[in-house]
């Protein structure tokens, strides 16, 4: 079997593992970096520590945009925005500095957060 | 999130996952699909459709239906090849709806098939009076095999003892002006006399070629780029693009 041969079999298997790595990127790539200012959060929510909540909301945005980067390809459009709109409405509920809907909102977050590429 | 990018990504990953697949199933020709081959290729399509446009779904769970269905395929396949008698309770088989001239109207009626069906699928085959057939075959795939009655055939060369050559298959030397070498290899020749060759005809370079063909019998055919037809004839009368 020459180069040629061997390129030929084993180029269809190389695309298809790529194939497969960029659609389970939300399993591999999600990072847990979320999750962190997710906890980070809801420790500043529960301490009604709105000043480092307010902090906390902003880094939590940025690596939210970082992450939809890195899933897009392989997860679903709805479980995307979704948690889009729970970080979305947490920002108001941070803002009213309104304890109980902001930890409501964040445990759906979270548990949304887990959900991707599972 | 980039719904255009990610559309781009996801199409193309449908589109080479689908290429891929389908050299995996192998060559069988459109008109010999069975009508559950026919329905496989179109669910297999759809699936690949929707993992392109389809963003509500993870593109690896639609991937994975994709492949459940190609293995599941490719699964029978191999079932088939293997086995004579699973070939036959899938793929069902040939029956014969003409024998010796006679309609056979029991193995008509259990398939479901009408006389009009049948008179359509012999025009098809440019015959025109049912009493010339002398057996007509339902292939598994729909299709017609008629033999007719032998006073109908034509006559052939066999028949009127005229000697024929062996033709055989002929062989690209030259394509879009590069020369084949694993080919002039196989017909034992070289580039020094396919060289030799192309200067008697007054071609200096293989690059002046657009094809050059050998048949069997050792006759050159060329085709030069440069060898215009002078007034050709043109049979459109419409001008807009083909």
């Amino acid at each position: 079997m020459n180069s040629r041969s061997i390129i030929a079999y084993l180029l269809p298997v190389f695309i298809i593992l790529l194939f497969i790595v960029i659609m389970l990127s939300p399993l591999l790539f999600k990072g847990n970096k979320v999750a962190q200012q997710i906890e980070a959060l809801t420790s500043d929510i529960d301490n009604e520590n709105w000043p480092a909540a307010n902090n906390n909301y902003t880094i939590l945005v940025q690596e939210w945009q970082k992450s939809i980067q890195r899933i897009q390809f392989g997860e679903n459009r709805d479980d995307i925005n979704e948690l889009t709109r729970n970080i979305v409405r947490l920002k108001g509920l941070i803002k009213s500095q309104d304890k109980n809907n902001a930890l409501s909102e964040l445990t759906e977050a979270e548990y949304r957060w887990d959900s991707i590429g599972m | 999130m980039n719904e255009i990018l990610v559309v781009i990504i996801r199409g193309l990953i449908a589109f080479f996952t689908l290429l891929i697949f389908t050299r995996l199933l192998g060559k069988q020709e459109l008109s010999q699909l069975t009508f559950f081959d026919y329905i496989n290729g179109i669910t297999i399509g759809s699936i690949a459709a929707s993992l392109t446009t389809d963003l509500n779904n993870r593109a690896f769970t639609v991937w994975m239906g994709l492949a459940t269905w190609t293995g599941a395929v490719f699964l029978l396949h191999i079932i088939t090849l293997k086995s004579r008698y699973v070939a036959k309770y899938l793929d069902g088989e040939p029956t014969i709806v003409i024998m010796n001239g006679k309609l056979m109207k029991a193995a008509m009626r259990k398939m479901r098939y009408r006389t009009s069906e049948l008179m359509a699928q012999l025009r098809t085959k440019n015959i025109f009076d049912i009493s010339q057939v002398e057996f007509a075959i339902l292939e598994t795939s729909g299709l017609l095999s008629v033999l007719k009655k032998s006073s109908y055939e034509p006559v052939t060369r066999e028949d009127l003892y005229i000697p024929t050559k062996y033709i055989g298959l002929s062989v690209e030397l030259i394509s879009d002006g590069k020369i084949i070498d694993q080919n002039l290899k196989q017909i034992k020749l070289d580039r020094y006399w396919l060289e030799d060759q192309l200067k008697s005809r007054e071609i200096h370079d293989p690059s002046e070629v657009f094809l050059a063909v050998i048949d069997t019998q050792g006759n050159l055919y060329i085709d030069k780029y440069n060898d215009c037809v002078e007034n050709p004839i043109d049979i459109s009368d419409y001008y807009g693009p083909n």
